[in-house]
């Protein structure tokens, strides 16, 4: 809300967890971001609002690093982790990821894995050694934190992939949670659930805030509206504005944005 | 209304003529399917009527007899058997598996297109030809025939089989599993071993059991790496029997006796190996039902 900080801020503020400067993403020689920089403040929701293929989700997947998991995909630029660009050459990607978190489009349980094993996958296939009882809390604190506990904790040994779509989805985010990362990046996690489901991945996203840095790519301009702090409006590889929700959506400074907002275009 | 629309069009003439063409296709494919079934049926039941006859305890227990004695068993050849093929399957399943998750994992490199061209040209190469590899890389060498000269040249023949099965069922994984993994932070190495494959188990399984049905039959490159045997050897670098060879030179022999155990020796191998196809579908069924 109203801290009086301007999106277009160069400074490094206190507060700004994950600063991208001059970001450019390649998919092989098609260029997807176009020196796109901005930053994302700690214990914030920012929205990344765009139409289809304006390059909101490569922007994402640049900031953990999951851009370049496709073949041709090659990012150049900074994304400054509390003051560390994880693009320097010595930063291992996978250290990073364990850092930024990420929850995908579509749910995504691993189908061999029970709920639980599921939730705990983080830690198993990273080699972290626990105790019972550890695994335990941390398996019930995660599904306490997505808001799936209640409705998981009589079936936990069950196969992940017998929920429904939105328990899905929150398994996704407790899996991520379960690995206590300090940046959560949500590629449009309710395109593919009911408004039901919608919400309470909503709701969630307000529970959490206080304890991560969110960031959260979507459709929806409703959903931006009404869950995130900043919003980030991006066309063709272009971020065309960046600043406080309300003034984005009641009264953006670009004409493209207002476009957009009202539904003249996208 | 409708339902006078309907019969009108009963009773075009272009709509009889596409009915009767469709009736006469699926008359084809009927017969096409029963025509592909009639030699199977035929080979079963003329093994099992010629088979059964000579099938004993004695046959499973005892070590060939000598000629001109009645008796005797194939207990050497079903040992070797099983010796040969599994050596064959520690050597070949780990190289193809390995391969095969090399391939899926790197689909766009020149080189992986190489090694997927190779595994096809292999994969079609007569197995007496490989046979004949394995004696020249082996046999010559060690200066002499032996049980690992034959699974290596059984090994060479699941080689391509097993990786190229491996490579089509691990793509048959959702990438996004793959990146949901990678966003855990979890190694590359890990998660395609603990995810990616680990959801694929099932059709590798699958794959590396109907390879080793496949060489299970083999005889051929098995004549000149193997050998065979008329004692009893459990050895690595000594001949081998097999109940391919065995067969094959009993029913080549002019003994009656030797052609009944022939026919009793075909129908063990058949008989293993359709235990096999039934671990296939037992394995496949298994995980196509929820785990637990």
């Amino acid at each position: 809300m109203g801290d009086g900080r301007g999106g277009e801020s160069a400074k490094v503020a206190m507060a700004d967890k994950l600063v991208v400067k001059n970001l450019n993403a390649f998919f092989f020689k098609n260029r997807a971001l176009k020196d796109v920089s901005l930053s994302f403040e700690e214990d914030k929701i920012a929205a990344i609002i765009g139409p289809s293929g304006c390059g909101k989700s490569t922007l994402v997947r640049c900031l953990n690093r999951m851009h370049e998991v496709v073949p041709g995909a090659t990012a150049t630029g900074e994304v400054i982790l509390d003051g560390n660009n994880i693009y320097d050459d010595e930063v291992d990607p996978v250290q990073v990821r364990r850092r930024i978190g990420m929850v995908f489009q579509k749910p995504t349980p691993f189908p061999t894995m029970s709920i639980e094993d599921n939730v705990a996958a983080g830690l198993t296939l990273n080699g972290v050694e626990v105790s019972r009882a550890e695994r335990a809390s941390i398996i019930e604190r995660s599904l306490r934190q997505a808001a799936l506990w209640e409705e998981v904790k009589d079936r936990l040994r069950r196969p992940g992939g017998s929920l429904s779509g939105g328990q899905q989805q929150r398994l996704c985010v407790a899996r991520a949670l379960a690995v206590q990362p300090e940046v959560l990046l949500m590629d449009e996690p309710c395109s593919a659930l009911d408004p039901i489901s919608t919400a309470r991945i909503e709701e969630l996203l307000l529970e959490l805030k206080s304890a991560y840095t969110i960031v959260i790519v979507t459709h929806n301009m409703q959903q931006a509206a009404r869950c995130s702090d900043k919003t980030a409006f991006m066309y063709t590889g272009d971020l065309v504005e960046y600043g406080e929700t309300k003034q984005i959506f009641t009264n953006p400074t670009k004409r493209e944005t207002e476009d957009y907002i009202t539904g003249r275009f996208g | 209304m409708a339902a006078g629309t309907l019969s009108a069009l009963h009773g075009e003439t272009s709509y009889r003529i596409r009915k009767f063409k469709s009736d006469a296709m699926m008359a084809v494919t009927v017969g096409a399917t029963i025509i592909t079934l009639i030699p199977l049926f035929l080979v079963l039941g003329y093994l099992l009527s010629k088979g059964v006859a000579s099938l004993n305890w004695a046959f499973f227990t005892h070590m060939p007899a000598p000629v001109g004695e009645k008796g005797g068993g194939m207990a050497n050849a079903i040992v070797g058997t099983l010796e040969v093929v599994g050596i064959a399957c520690l050597i070949g399943v780990p190289i193809g598996v390995g391969a095969g998750l090399y391939l899926a994992a790197n689909r766009a490199s020149q080189f992986t297109n190489w090694v997927r061209f190779s595994a096809d040209v292999l994969m079609g190469v007569p197995s007496i030809v490989v046979g004949i590899f394995a004696y020249a890389v082996i046999v010559r060498p060690f200066g002499g025939f032996s049980t690992l000269a034959g699974s290596v040249a059984l090994a060479a023949i699941m080689i391509p089989l097993v990786t190229r099965t491996t490579e089509e069922m691990v793509l048959l994984v959702p990438p996004e599993l793959r990146e949901a993994a990678l966003a855990l932070g979890v190694p590359n190495w890990r998660t395609t071993l603990s995810v990616v494959a680990r959801t694929a188990l099932s059709g590798i399984t699958t794959g590396v059991i109907l390879a080793v049905a496949r060489v299970s039959g083999e005889t051929a490159p098995l004549l000149f790496t193997a050998f065979g045997n008329r004692f009893w050897s459990t050895s690595l670098f000594h001949p081998i029997n097999t109940l391919t060879v065995q067969v094959y030179t009993y029913a080549i022999s002019p003994f009656a006796d030797w052609q009944r155990q022939a026919w009793a020796g075909a129908l063990v191998l058949t008989a293993i190996i359709l235990a096999l196809e039934l671990g296939v579908r037992w394995v496949t069924g298994g995980a196509a039902k929820a785990p637990r």
